[in-house]
């Protein structure tokens, strides 16, 4: 199973620290988060949680094993057993640091 | 032309070799075409000091300046520049510092402090209002940041005072040493508490009972109350910051491998955790504190922990500050943390704390405290030499060798010359992890290819304040780049640089930059000043400071050859992590910045360039 | 009545009610001439407001000589009448919370007047620490206004203070 790893706010949103996931890619994997923390998450991961399929959070950050999915294959990028996932929310504006 | 608000239009000088208070008009002029803090500094420099002068001379010249939002209520509005030619690099170097210390110059009806010379004796200066004077400091020289505020609140009688102070550090011209203010705000890089301490100047108190005027008053409270809802929107702004400071990062940068450990020699640290905003604010967060006008407040007040107070206040200084100190924030946590592989917090925040008392940069000190300890493992350095067992990890080491630096005793004399020397000295100039003399900060350029190149341009040598290309490869905005790709990293860097030394120039703080974009800031520059700016005469002014500094670099024999990475970056490769052999590709990316910069091939600005922003 | 509730725990010392209370009364960011002020205490990440919480016992308009303070209808806010106001300062030092100031630009007496019942600090709170509310302060200034008067009475009398 994938570890996921929460950074932040989402700690405590999610209600831990690190989660399993047994998930085919990270679509599934935000699954088992939203299983596990609550619907409320829908809203923090989807940009309309309604879309079908729905798009992730310009806010929401996901590495699978350090890397970006915004450049691997977005919510669709496949998980192994052994990947490490890391997954915390952004919200920056403007252009930051200048 | 004349100021109609923003600017108060006048600089005060004081000449301390001869006890000299003069006071002169602003140029109009340079207040247009340079905004203020940052630019007209730099300008004042470019007119008045030979770029090949040494940096602790009397003759190098010291300056404070505020910009046209300092002191106003634009959110962020704190902030204050001090200019001038630093000890660590030969640069120029531009040192920016929050807290309160600013406004109040503002307050007191100055938009610049202009320091020449050297006081025979220790002075501190004491500005209240029209009220100028220099004042003895000999009973306060040798004493921590701290005690002096302390100490010259009770003398001047005026509890309401702001002061910026050197530490023994300063006095002992620690090539790092900083500038504080309102005890725990930092000018911190490039060593301007050194340039302060050569000038026998102890401190700057001043108190200002005046106002700020602004030249269209409806306008400017519009654009305000339009920049803070931005910020109160704004996740990071309204959220994240307030709730784990810049710490935040920890996690984030460790995460993407990114996190330079050991002295750059790996990019993840097994101890990330220990030492990140998360487990700040869970164990040891005590509040958050705001700068003067700023909405955001991501400074930090924490505690050490009972454990630590025990480890690291009694045993290794008899006053424990109440065991509460500000910080640390991302950069520091990780020079004193990851980068020396300690994951001590209490270690760390103890370090930080002396920083603060003795006036020291935490970035450089920590960086130069990882290269002797590389030297040590080495074992190029004994114990003999270094006074006690100098191991990557060892809390202890760190907080002793803090302290010895401050005070130059033992091998901190060797610490305080920082690490490039450090390293020529004891034969390993390859320990060195900076650019220009100065050490890097927390990102390594390996796994961040645009760091790298902000990292070599930078005017006043390695910095992640002049192009944080972090926002893109990272962060994901202003919209996601590929951190290990070089493409689109040169026009990145310069855009950044741009607008972040036009917002340095206008006195607010880079920090709002998470939530605001540069569109929200012009409109309040404009109400302020009754200039009417745009966009891009903010971005011009920031191109032209760019340039000037540049300029007097080249004129100081900081030649483009200095645009440079260290052997580890561009031939090392990355050990583990998810950016295993990885290394900085800088020779793809500098000449594209050279060209999009619009200069020489050998990155010199030309005839037509300077012609065209009006540098003459 | 109306009164400013502040909530020292969420404030972060940045000063805002400041700048905005000196903007709407002198035009200028002015902090020296704010009636509401920030204590900030650095060492224990502490920072108080205060301003005037409006005590029905109005010590400053007790002790001036000239009633030069006065009570806002709307409000309740005590106000200083800056026509009457001689300079004095009689009010500053009968004032036992420190929130009625001399302002030496205008020479006359300040202090908070509520903005007329729309407080320009409470608006810049970015932390909302300061709220304009109906409050009653009774309850928690009684108890220290008896022992304010009982001191006064006593001293009056001849006994011990």
């Amino acid at each position: 199973m994938a570890e996921v790893k929460l950074l932040g706010g989402l700690r405590s949103k999610v209600g831990s620290e690190s989660v399993k996931a047994d998930a085919a890619d990270v679509r599934a994997m935000l699954d088992v988060l939203i299983e596990k923390g609550g619907q409320a998450l829908t809203v923090l991961f989807f940009e309309d949680p309604q879309a079908k399929p729905p798009q992730p959070h310009r806010d929401l950050r996901i590495l699978v094993n350090g890397r970006s999915i915004a450049f691997l294959q977005g919510l669709e990028t496949p998980l192994e057993k052994r990947d490490k996932v890391t997954v915390h929310l952004s919200g920056a504006r403007g252009f930051p640091g200048g | 032309m004349s100021f109609q608000g923003g600017w108060t239009g006048c600089v005060l000088r004081v000449d301390l070799t001869r006890g000299e208070v003069r006071r002169e008009e602003l140029d109009p002029r340079h207040a247009r075409d340079y905004v203020g803090g940052r630019g007209i500094g730099a300008r004042l420099l470019w007119d008045e000091l030979d770029p090949q002068v040494d940096p602790l001379s009397p003759e190098n010249l010291l300056v404070f300046a505020t910009g046209p939002l300092t002191g106003t209520n634009a959110s962020c509005g704190a902030r204050y520049m001090v200019v001038t030619k630093g000890p660590l690099t030969g640069c120029i170097t531009t040192s920016n510092s929050g807290g309160r210390w600013g406004p109040e110059l503002k307050f007191a009806g100055y938009d610049l402090l202009v320091l020449e010379g050297r006081s025979s004796t220790p002075v501190y200066l004491w500005i209240l209002d029209d009220r100028v004077e220099l004042r003895p400091a000999e009973h306060l020289w040798g004493k921590g940041v701290f005690e002096t505020e302390d100490e010259i609140r009770r003398e001047t009688g005026v509890a309401d005072c702001s002061i910026a102070s050197i530490g023994p550090a300063g006095e002992n011209t620690v090539l790092y040493a900083a500038i504080m203010n309102d005890k725990f705000r930092a000018a911190g890089r490039s060593g301007v508490g050194a340039v302060m301490g050569s000038k026998n100047l102890k401190a700057i108190a001043v108190r200002g009972t005046g106002g700020v005027r602004v030249a269209d008053p409806g306008a400017l409270m519009a654009a305000q109350w339009a920049q803070k809802e931005v910020l109160s929107k704004a996740p990071l702004t309204s959220e994240g910051l307030p709730a784990y400071g810049t710490l935040a990062l920890m996690n984030v940068i460790n995460e993407h491998g990114a996190l330079p450990t050991r002295n750059y020699k790996e990019a993840q640290f097994e101890g990330a955790e220990n030492i990140s905003g998360e487990e700040l604010a869970k164990t040891r967060l005590a509040a958050n504190k705001a700068c003067f006008a700023c909405t955001i407040a991501c400074g930090r007040v924490s505690n050490i922990s009972n454990e630590g107070i025990g480890r690291y206040t009694l045993k290794t200084s008899p006053r424990n500050w109440h065991h509460a100190t500000e910080g640390p924030e991302y950069e520091n946590a990780w020079s004193l943390g990851a980068d020396c592989g300690v994951d001590d917090l209490d270690a760390i925040l103890k370090s930080n704390l002396i920083c603060n008392d003795l006036g020291m940069d935490p970035i450089s000190l920590g960086a130069t405290i990882a290269a002797t300890m590389e030297l040590y493992e080495m074992g190029v350095l004994t114990d003999e030499q270094t006074g006690m067992p100098m191991p990557f990890g060892s809390g202890d080491a760190l907080v002793a060798m803090t302290e010895a630096t401050g005070y130059r005793r033992g091998f901190g004399n060797e610490i305080a010359q920082g690490s490039k020397r450090l390293g020529e000295k004891f034969g390993h100039p390859e320990v060195f992890m900076g650019v220009k003399g100065q050490e890097f900060p927390a990102y390594d350029p390996r796994a961040l290819q645009g760091m790298g190149l902000g990292y070599a341009t930078s005017n006043r040598g390695a910095c992640h304040l002049r192009a944080y290309t972090v926002s893109a490869e990272v962060v994901g905005e202003p919209e996601p780049m590929d951190p290990r790709a070089t493409e689109g990293k040169a026009q990145l860097t310069v855009d950044m640089q741009n607008i972040s030394t036009a917002i340095d120039a206008t006195g607010l703080c880079l920090f709002l930059t998470f939530g605001n974009t540069l569109s929200d800031l012009t409109p309040l520059v404009a109400a302020a000043t009754g200039i009417a700016y745009t966009d891009d005469d903010l971005v011009r002014a920031g191109e032209r400071i760019w340039n000037r500094e540049r300029m007097w670099n080249l004129r100081a024999g900081i030649e483009p050859s200095e645009d440079k990475l260290p052997k580890r970056m561009l031939e090392d490769a990355i050990p583990a992590g998810p950016a295993k052999g990885e290394v900085n590709r800088l020779s793809e990316m500098l000449p594209e910045y050279y060209r999009a910069r619009g200069w020489s091939d050998d990155g010199r600005p030309g005839a037509e360039k300077l012609a065209d922003l009006g540098i003459g | 009545m109306q009164a400013l509730e502040i909530s020292p725990e969420k404030c972060t010392g940045c000063k805002q009610c400041e700048l905005a209370c000196s903007w709407v009364h002198t035009g200028l960011f002015q902090p020296s001439r704010s009636v509401i002020r920030v204590h900030v205490f650095d060492e224990q990440a502490s920072f108080a407001p205060y301003a005037c919480f409006q005590c029905d016992e109005a010590w400053c308009m007790q002790a001036c000589p000239v009633n030069a303070i006065d009570v806002d209808e709307a409000t309740g806010a005590k106000i200083v009448l800056d026509d009457v106001c001689v300079g004095c300062k009689l009010c500053v030092i009968a004032c036992p919370f420190g929130t009625i100031f001399f302002d030496k630009a205008a020479d006359t007496a300040t202090k908070c007047d509520l903005c007329g019942g729309d407080p320009a600090c409470a608006h810049a709170c970015p932390t909302g620490a300061i709220r304009v509310a109906e409050v009653d302060p009774g309850a928690w200034v009684a108890p220290f206004g008896e022992k304010v008067d009982g001191a006064y009475r006593r001293a009056m009398e001849g006994g011990e203070a």
